[in-house]
């Protein structure tokens, strides 16, 4: 019996392999042939003769085409296998299509090491002082975080103006929006001014508030509400202790 | 030398597991960093209560107008502090969310009520919602007008004067709170309305314990 018969015979009671399963067979017996014949070639057998001695040592090709076809049940399985291809495949293609979200992703990933400094704060002159912050709480699964104060003239008042930012906790995750809409700050007063502006994304939020302040004032405080979670956070003024 | 064997036969099953889970790991990265690809309605649903801040919220009902948008579904849902409706949409791209309006329940009062109202080309649907608190309040009255106005036109195409009449049987409850939906569709063609409703509660004996205008609401577009 040849190499080839004898590969046809074990492949016989595999019928119902799909084109690629079949060839994993032919491949996986034809190195267990290769690799009998390896030894008795290098004791300087004849080539034709080793093949033919390692056919016989294997056995019987339809008992092991049986045995072979135990691992092969199960068109369950086969199906399931082409649709979690055929997922992949759609996955892949929405991807492509989907790269403009790559920007809120990197946004989000960002504004953890370093919230963005280009954000738009309307008109702002004679700035007196300003100071980089860091100072956070935790809303819901999002964190909110202000990250930089300044003391200058706006709509010809003395003010303080905070920019804050907030994202999900988890990287990737979605950040709850109108951060600008739910805050307020308020300064020593009681007062509040208005919003200077914010962009944001499925990633991330940014808002800019300011309120007017009076030398002597030492800090404002930022207001978060929704849905009856309040959250206050006290923000030191730049040179604040020394005006007092 | 003896050649190095290559990887070991693969049965059917093990091929397929590991297909599921490279099948598995695309999804989770699609959704997660593109925030597409949704395979189930349910997921945008959670993305709206991440947009939107509510936290986590429990599924009330679910609305299904095929004649209105065949690939639209509408969710009551709500919690301690929420009432939301909110949409699930079935595109190109999965499943996406569509928000709607979220009432916050924290004050306490009778009622929450609010109203979303939604286009789809040259039709619109509109559903009035929300949440009682009053444990007297046994029926609602919910009332109003709806005037649809096509393109920049102020001439209304129609004007309907609207009205639903809610036993307890007919509000949904979960949690041990009790809400209502009311829906219903445009008959004519429109571009944009104006609506003006009022839900009225009533005890028992029929006496009007509550009223409330509604007034929170959202207005949502999609362009077939």
């Amino acid at each position: 019996m040849t190499r080839e018969e004898f590969m046809d015979r074990v492949l016989l009671p595999l019928g119902r392999l799909t084109a690629e399963e079949r060839e994993s067979v032919r491949r996986e017996l034809e190195e267990h042939v290769e690799d009998r014949m390896e030894a008795m070639l290098d004791m300087g057998w004849d080539p034709a003769l080793a093949e033919s001695r390692c056919l016989e040592a294997m056995g019987d090709p339809v008992e092991i085409g049986r045995e072979m076809a135990r691992q092969y049940r199960g068109w369950g399985w086969l199906w399931l296998g082409r649709a979690a291809v055929a997922l992949t495949f759609v996955m892949c293609v929405l991807a492509l299509l989907g790269l403009g979200m790559l920007g809120a992703a990197w946004d989000n990933l960002q504004v953890r090491l370093r919230p963005s400094p280009a954000i738009s704060t309307g008109k702002v002159e004679n700035i007196e002082a300003e100071a980089d912050l860091d100072i956070r709480a935790e809303v819901g699964n999002d964190i909110l975080r202000i990250y930089q104060v300044f003391i200058g003239e706006k709509e010809g008042q003395r003010s303080a103006m905070v920019l804050a930012c907030m994202y999900d906790r988890l990287p990737f995750g979605i950040v709850a929006d109108n951060l600008c809409n739910r805050s307020e700050l308020w300064n020593e007063r009681g007062g509040t001014g208005n919003s200077a502006g914010g962009r944001g994304n499925y990633g991330v939020e940014y808002a800019v508030r300011w309120t007017p302040v009076e030398p002597g004032d030492t800090c404002v405080i930022w207001e978060y509400r929704a849905f009856g979670e309040t959250i206050r956070l006290e923000i030191p003024l730049p040179g604040g202790e020394e005006t007092a | 030398m003896k050649k190095e064997r290559r990887e070991r036969l693969s049965s059917r099953r093990r091929r397929t597991l590991r297909r599921v889970l490279i099948a598995l790991a695309a999804v989770f990265v699609v959704n997660r960093v593109f925030m597409i690809g949704l395979l189930f309605p349910i997921q945008a649903i959670r993305h709206n209560e991440e947009r939107q801040g509510t936290g986590r919220t429990a599924v009330v009902c679910r609305d299904w107008e095929p004649n209105f948008r065949w690939n639209f579904l509408a969710y009551l849902t709500g919690n301690e502090n929420v009432t939301m409706l909110s949409g699930a949409d079935l595109g190109l791209y999965g499943w996406s969310q569509s928000p709607g309006p979220a009432l916050d329940c924290t004050e306490e009062a009778p009622m929450h009520c609010g109203l979303w109202t939604i286009r789809a080309g040259n039709r619109m649907r509109l559903y009035v919602f929300g949440r009682i608190d009053d444990p007297d309040i046994v029926r609602l009255k919910i009332q109003g007008s709806w005037t649809t106005f096509k393109d920049d036109s102020d001439l209304p195409t129609s004007q309907t004067e609207q009205e639903w009449a809610l036993e307890e049987g007919d509000w949904l409850e979960k949690d041990g709170r009790r809400y209502f939906l009311a829906a219903t569709r445009a008959g004519a063609e429109v571009n944009w309305s104006v609506q003006d409703f009022t839900v009225i509660g009533y005890d028992k004996y029929y006496y009007e314990t509550a009223r409330a205008e509604v007034k929170q609401g959202a207005s949502s577009t999609f362009y077939d």
